[in-house]
């Protein structure tokens, strides 16, 4: 049976979404029930691979269509020629964050996304969402994840658009759309590039085969901008904020979550690919450029803003600043003669790593208290807003956590990541350091803001309205997730980050 | 020798389906270009099967000392998937900007919303 | 990862939690035995004193004018800055092949 988890993370969703306008039509909680039920399962087999996956070291292979699933190559080729999934400890890194936080948000939105004849819509593009998530964790072959890649944007940039009645939204859905178009198209050339040449997709048979040829070169480049141009790297960030702000807010936080889940694939073309062609030290220090100035460009945009979602739009683009700096440092030493990536380039992917998780979480928070904000004001600028944490001290609490852990106040998650990377990359050059910490400084600055407006001054002239259960429940899970983490860091850091970064590293 | 004109004509489909998303401003203009960048892209991953003097690869179980030589046929598979990628994204952002114009009433980008200030 | 344990053993979270709480612990006692006991919060001495208005909604300082002198100095940064974000679509695909052909120059080796 557990040699089947991977074709189940994706089957599960995809089936049981396409079931749900039917068994919508006849009762809508059983609905909203089976939605949940699909991803708690899928969440549950992620926990399962932990011990055969991280402990154990395997490496789960499977071949979708073959008589014997795990059989790499069939009868005497010397070539695989079907679609591959592989599941290694720096997916299941991946799988197991998205799932978590797919099913946290999901309990948010059944009860905050108000019951009309759209919800039936809603639930199917989000199991959607979180299939094509799945497909792109367990690729290992490129016309896979770009086919998982299109399943994602599709869905999500529908979702962008749900509030179909207000001015904006669509236009926001066209735009998220028009961007992912754009970098599925270059995309594509780069795989026909490599198509070319070595006539396979197979990420494994490319790395065995791949020699360094100016076209290979020019594939990888095609290749990578794509995918970060999806993270939102400075400076191909414009659509980031119009996205964020305009999409209901347990949809921000999913868009999140797939924009890291397409630096999952950032990450392992840079190494897979990028180190067996010696263009890692170009590479290395190209990701240091682009973090530090997304980590730059994207604070102090966000400090004068007067939208609360535009405002942690920029934040999204400035945190991504601080994954690519660490990953960055350690790519970039990867293959120099010396032992400094022993010294401190493992350090500095551990960090940046770390960091992906961390932000996940509490990123996510952000967008959803941000959601009750809005909810209880009808409006989103701040200058209109004050005085929410009279009445609702919930609220309060639990966005004081988050606006603490992306600003790097110990004893939270964020802080733990950012020491991580200002310790490493401080023996690489000192200057990155200043910048970062500098960067760090204005993340809490702007946050203070927020608070002051949003939840200090004058009692608001109406009571806000009870928030539903579940709502509750979700944004407590997810602090005491990040307090947790905060505190006792080292078991996660040596169960689930290490053995990740030591499988993208080895070559 | 027929390979290179196709190779040339993927040239200049990408750079004209480009040029139009640059400098075009039209909502429906710009999904217009992002189906030539598609015909493109499929023309492009077509004409790399090409093998000379070869036909459809449309048989089974060949016997080993034959003269017939076949165009390869992972492309072909893998376009068709790409051509329903492209339609579903051009089913959607044509709703898309139907909706756009039904709330806006109007196409032009430049007068759609921008920020005011800051 | 061995360096990382073997110079931070004073990584334990726990232990600055614990010694929060007592540094709070002895100054609610101390406050206890200093304080006024003529101070009452309740009537006006426990208010924030704002000089210039005695309007109370003109008293909160609104989100936009809170960094004003950071905004003032570096307005010539947001105002190049703010040209790029007007949802112009073309401007996205301009600046994506610019970086594309510079990554492009950068890695095959043409310019350095």
């Amino acid at each position: 049976m557990i040699k089947h988890v991977p074709v189940l993370l994706v089957a599960i969703p995809l089936v049981v979404a396409f079931m749900l306008p039917i068994i919508g039509m006849v009762n809508r909680t059983i609905r909203t029930i089976t939605a949940g039920v699909a991803i708690v399962i899928i969440m549950v087999l992620s926990y399962l691979l932990i011990q055969d996956v991280m402990i154990c070291k395997k490496i789960f292979y499977y071949m979708v269509g073959s008589p014997d699933p795990t059989a790499l190559f069939e009868h005497g080729l010397t070539f695989p020629i079907r679609i591959a999934l592989k599941i290694d400890q720096f997916s299941l890194l991946f799988i197991i964050m998205a799932t978590t936080l797919s099913f946290l948000f999901y309990l948010f939105s059944s009860q905050y996304i108000e019951e009309n004849e759209r919800k039936n819509y809603f639930t199917v593009l989000y199991v959607c969402m979180v299939a094509g998530m799945m497909g792109m964790l367990i690729a290992n072959d490129l016309f896979t994840f770009f086919v998982f890649l299109e399943i994602l944007s599709i869905s999500s940039s529908a979702l962008v658009s749900f509030r179909t009645e207000r001015k904006h939204p669509p236009y926001a859905g066209y735009k998220y759309m028009f961007v992912s178009s754009i970098a599925t198209s270059f995309f594509l050339l780069g795989i026909a590039f490599l198509y070319a040449q070595y006539g396979s997709f197979n990420i494994d048979y490319l790395k065995k085969v791949m020699d360094g040829t100016v076209l290979d070169k020019i594939a990888i480049v095609m290749l990578i901008l794509p995918l970060a141009m999806k993270c939102g790297v400075v400076p191909m960030h414009m659509w980031i904020p119009d996205t964020y702000s305009e999409a209901p807010a347990p949809i921000s936080s999913m868009v999140k979550l797939g924009s890291l889940i397409c630096l999952y694939g950032l990450f392992r073309i840079a190494f897979t690919f990028g180190s067996h062609v010696y263009v890692s030290y170009e590479l290395g220090i190209l990701f240091i450029l682009f973090g530090v100035l997304s980590m730059f460009v994207g604070v102090t945009q966000a400090l004068i803003q007067k939208d609360v979602k535009r405002l942690m739009a920029f934040h999204a683009v400035s945190q991504v600043g601080y994954m690519l700096l660490g990953v960055g440092v350690g790519l970039s030493v990867i293959k120099s003669g010396d032992a400094s990536f022993a010294i401190y380039g493992k350090i500095a992917m551990i960090g940046g790593l770390f960091h992906v998780i961390n932000n996940a979480l509490y990123k996510g928070l952000l967008f959803l208290t941000s959601g009750i904000m809005v909810r209880h004001y009808k409006t989103r600028d701040l200058n209109v807003m004050h005085g929410l944490a009279h009445y609702d001290k919930f609220t309060a609490l639990v966005f004081m956590i988050a606006a603490l852990a992306i600003s790097g106040i110990p004893p939270l998650n964020g802080f733990v990541s950012k020491l991580i990377i200002y310790e490493s990359v401080f023996h690489y050059n000192p200057l990155l350091t200043l910048i970062a910490i500098f960067v760090s400084v204005l993340t809490l600055a702007s946050f203070m803001k927020v608070f002051y407006s949003a939840f200090l001054g004058m009692p608001p002239e109406r009571k806000p309205v009870e928030q539903p259960i579940l709502v509750k429940f979700s944004m407590v899970i997810l602090s005491i997730i990040i307090v947790a983490i905060g505190l006792f860091p080292q078991g996660i850091i040596k169960l689930l980050i290490e053995p990740a970064v030591n499988a993208l590293a080895t070559f | 020798m027929s390979a290179i004109i196709l190779y040339i004509t993927f040239v200049l489909l990408f750079t004209m389906g480009l040029f139009a998303l640059i400098f075009k401003r039209n909502l429906i203009k710009i999904v217009i270009a992002l189906n030539i960048l598609d015909s493109g892209m499929n023309l492009f991953f077509i004409t790399l099967g090409y093998r000379h003097n070869a036909t459809a690869p449309i048989f089974t179980l060949l016997p080993w000392d034959t003269h017939i030589t076949m165009v390869l046929p992972t492309p072909q598979a893998l376009i068709l998937t790409n051509i329903v990628i492209g339609f579903a994204t051009t089913a959607l952002m044509l709703g898309v900007a139907i909706l756009t114009y039904r709330n806006n009433k109007t196409l032009d980008t430049r007068k759609l919303r921008g920020v005011e200030e800051l | 990862m061995h360096e990382f344990e073997l110079e931070y053993l004073n990584w334990i979270p726990l232990l600055w939690v614990c010694v929060f709480l007592i540094i709070m612990v002895l100054f609610i006692i101390i406050g206890k035995i200093f304080f006024r006991d003529d101070f009452d919060e309740m009537s006006e001495q426990g208010l924030p004193f704002y000089s210039g208005t005695s309007n109370k909604m003109l008293q909160l300082i609104t989100a936009s004018n809170l960094y004003w002198g950071f905004k003032h100095t570096l307005q010539s940064y947001f105002d190049s800055l703010n040209r790029l974000f007007i949802s112009n679509l073309g401007d996205f695909i301009q600046w994506f092949i610019i970086i594309v052909a510079i990554m492009l120059l950068i890695i095959t080796g043409a310019l350095m």
